[in-house]
């Protein structure tokens, strides 16, 4: 019998089976960050066991407030800063150089076919897009896998989703994700992995691919992932060229961990994506998603461009090709937060960065910003955002706020309208 | 070395609604701490209190279910942002058990690490509970894990979690941070085993 690509990692990289179908898996990377790690360091130290199973395999970033804003975000980034420097945990990301994690990790070629990773965030799911097994996990299971190497999971049972069809000008993976988010319903997923299959996702960019992963977990879904092919291998090749002699060759390697014809799967649906049009959510929940034209004036006071979803070159380059030469609506605030400094810096290359500024937006530093409420771009009571983040429930942006959830190229269309818009 | 866990009695808060997310049970304004030590002021805050400050009557202040440890919720509870601070501001209000119609997986994985069954009724008996529950704050609640079963009062409802986390609780194994302290050997050779070990360690 075949097996998924979930099944192939799970299998090479079982520890130990301690009780019933929870398995016990050593890691190849354990990411960090500063908000859920260092109460994990904390109970660490107080244990007497201040000290880590592999520092090459940890890689650790300030992102979700950053600079600090107030006293206490500052002690997290000092739990954080310290305990790397202890630790030899050569890959940290401070200021200056840090970034999204789901974005610099990927971009520094942290995540390889075929590897495990955890981390303290939910938005873990995003690594699957280079066919790896990647999930959020809390602080207990994040500091067990700091500590040791491993972490438990239940074996994974996967659904296939067949993403099929070209898609027309003006939808993006975005659009694709929250219709798959939709389809299956927030809890559609939970206990699964979902595997994106079929010619949209073959057509995709490694960006647009670490999109439709992210999401997975608004579906309930573990983890979400996409088979390796050239695609994967031209991205991180400038990380493994000096480990295989071709890009053929490393594509070999890597098309083992890819599923087999006759693997089998826990369920399977198929979304035709030629007949999709820009979407976004309304309500407080990811799975609430209509075709734009069928909002009718919805007013908006912010645009949020950025995050974990939708803070990438691509995503930037598709909503400065909609701003070019426009304004923002004299009612609406903008703000864009580049997910790393190197996508700052190739945007403020390629111009993208004067067209935000141009149309009236605050370009901010690489964080989380706005996504979850914590640091800056809150709203107010009352207050309606467009956004590019992955969540919208009721006081994720800040306490009485109501945020859509679109594509960038969407939201910036929006930004100009005034009001709930597509781009044309 | 831990607790084996094969039943929990207490009474019971219903908190009704599906989809609760993890932004609701604590918001993440309030995650700028470096302990879990004191959360459950937090746990539901924004629900709980109006912007003056001033209690919104919510039922984690109500006086009827002042005490009570379990909590009653509906479907797919704890869902959204994997942090911890979720369950962790739960125990530290007093919440020892959670029954519900289905949980989210990072937040059941979170709940069964700190020792808290999350146990799953149908729809219509968790309604039905949550009723009884409002009805009779005092009612009595008892979750046997052994046998599977809720007894509400005099009326018994089966119950499910999955074998994995329930043998977790029966030999006493939750404690992950603790279980996996041991193990060490088998974890290397594991390692070793690895066909791409050479990039799993390479420096990029």
């Amino acid at each position: 019998m075949g097996k998924t690509i979930a099944e192939k990692i799970f299998d090479a990289h079982r520890v130990d089976n301690p009780s019933g179908t929870i398995q016990v898996i050593s890691l190849d990377r354990v990411f960090c960050h500063e908000i859920t790690t260092p109460i994990a360091i904390n109970d660490l130290v107080s244990r007497g066991k201040d000290r880590v199973h592999n520092p090459e395999n940890i890689k650790a970033v300030i992102d979700h407030v950053t600079p600090a804003k107030d006293s206490k975000t500052a002690e997290q980034g000092k739990i954080l800063r310290d305990w790397a420097k202890r630790n030899n945990i050569r890959d940290f990301f401070d200021i200056g150089k840090n970034g999204v994690c789901h974005a610099i990790f990927p971009e520094k070629g942290f995540v390889r076919p075929g590897f495990t990773v955890i981390m303290g965030d939910s938005h873990t799911c995003t690594h699957g897009a280079f066919c790896a097994f990647a999930a959020g996990v809390g602080t207990t299971d994040l500091e067990v896998g700091i500590l040791k190497g491993v972490c438990a999971f239940e074996y994974p049972k996967t659904m296939k989703v067949n993403l099929t069809g070209d898609l027309v000008p003006g939808v993006y993976p975005k659009d694709v994700i929250l219709t798959v988010i939709k389809t299956v319903g927030v809890n559609g997923a939970t206990n699964m992995v979902m595997e994106f299959t079929g010619p949209v996702v073959d057509g995709m960019s490694m960006e647009g691919r670490m999109t439709l992963s992210n999401m997975a977990v608004e579906a309930g879904a573990t983890s979400g992932i996409c088979k390796a092919d050239m695609t994967t291998v031209d991205y991180l090749w400038p990380f493994i060229k000096s480990d295989f002699a071709s890009k053929e060759e490393a594509l070999a390697a890597y098309a083992q961990w890819n599923a087999d014809s006759d693997a089998v799967y826990e369920k399977e649906i198929t979304i035709d994506c030629a007949s999709l049009r820009p979407v976004s959510t309304f309500g407080y929940k990811p799975d609430q998603v209509k075709n734009i034209s069928d909002f009718e004036n919805t007013k908006i006071d912010q645009v949020y461009i950025g995050s974990c979803t939708n803070g990438r070159i691509e995503d930037l380059r598709q909503a400065a090709a909609v701003l070019k030469g426009k304004s923002l609506h004299p009612d609406v605030r903008g703000i864009v937060s580049p997910a790393t400094p190197e996508i700052f810096s190739q945007a403020l290359k390629e111009g993208l960065i004067e067209i935000f500024m141009d149309a009236g937006f605050c370009v901010t530093n690489p964080t989380c910003g706005a996504c979850l409420g914590m640091s800056n771009g809150v709203l107010a009571a009352g207050e309606v955002c467009a956004s590019t983040t992955n969540r919208n429930f009721n006081g994720r942006m800040g306490k009485g706020g109501m945020v859509h959830l679109m594509s960038p190229a969407s939201a910036a269309a929006s930004g100009i309208a005034g009001v709930i818009t597509a781009a044309q | 070395m831990n607790t084996v866990i094969t039943e929990l009695s207490g009474k019971g808060i219903p908190i009704r609604g599906n989809e609760i997310d993890t932004d609701r049970i604590i918001p993440a304004r309030f995650m700028k701490c470096v302990t879990f030590a004191g959360l459950g002021a937090y746990a539901f805050y924004d629900e709980r209190y109006n912007d003056n400050g001033t209690p919104k009557n919510h039922v984690f202040d109500r006086s009827e279910y002042e005490g009570h440890s379990i909590l009653a919720v509906n479907k797919n509870f704890g869902c959204g942002s994997s942090r911890e601070h979720a369950p962790q501001a739960l125990k530290d209000y007093g919440i020892k058990a959670i029954i519900g119609e289905s949980f989210a997986e990072i937040f059941a994985g979170n709940c069964t690490a700190l020792g808290i069954p999350a146990v799953q009724l149908s729809e219509q008996d968790i309604h039905e509970v949550q009723a009884a529950i409002e009805q009779n704050p005092s009612l009595e609640l008892r979750i046997d894990l052994s046998e599977k079963m809720l007894q509400a009062g005099d009326t018994a409802y089966p119950i499910h979690l999955p074998d994995a986390f329930r043998n977790s609780f029966l030999d006493g194994t939750w404690d992950s941070t603790a279980l996996l302290l041991s193990g060490k050997k088998e974890i290397e050779r594991v390692y070793a085993s690895l066909p791409y070990l050479a990039f799993n360690t390479a420096s990029v």
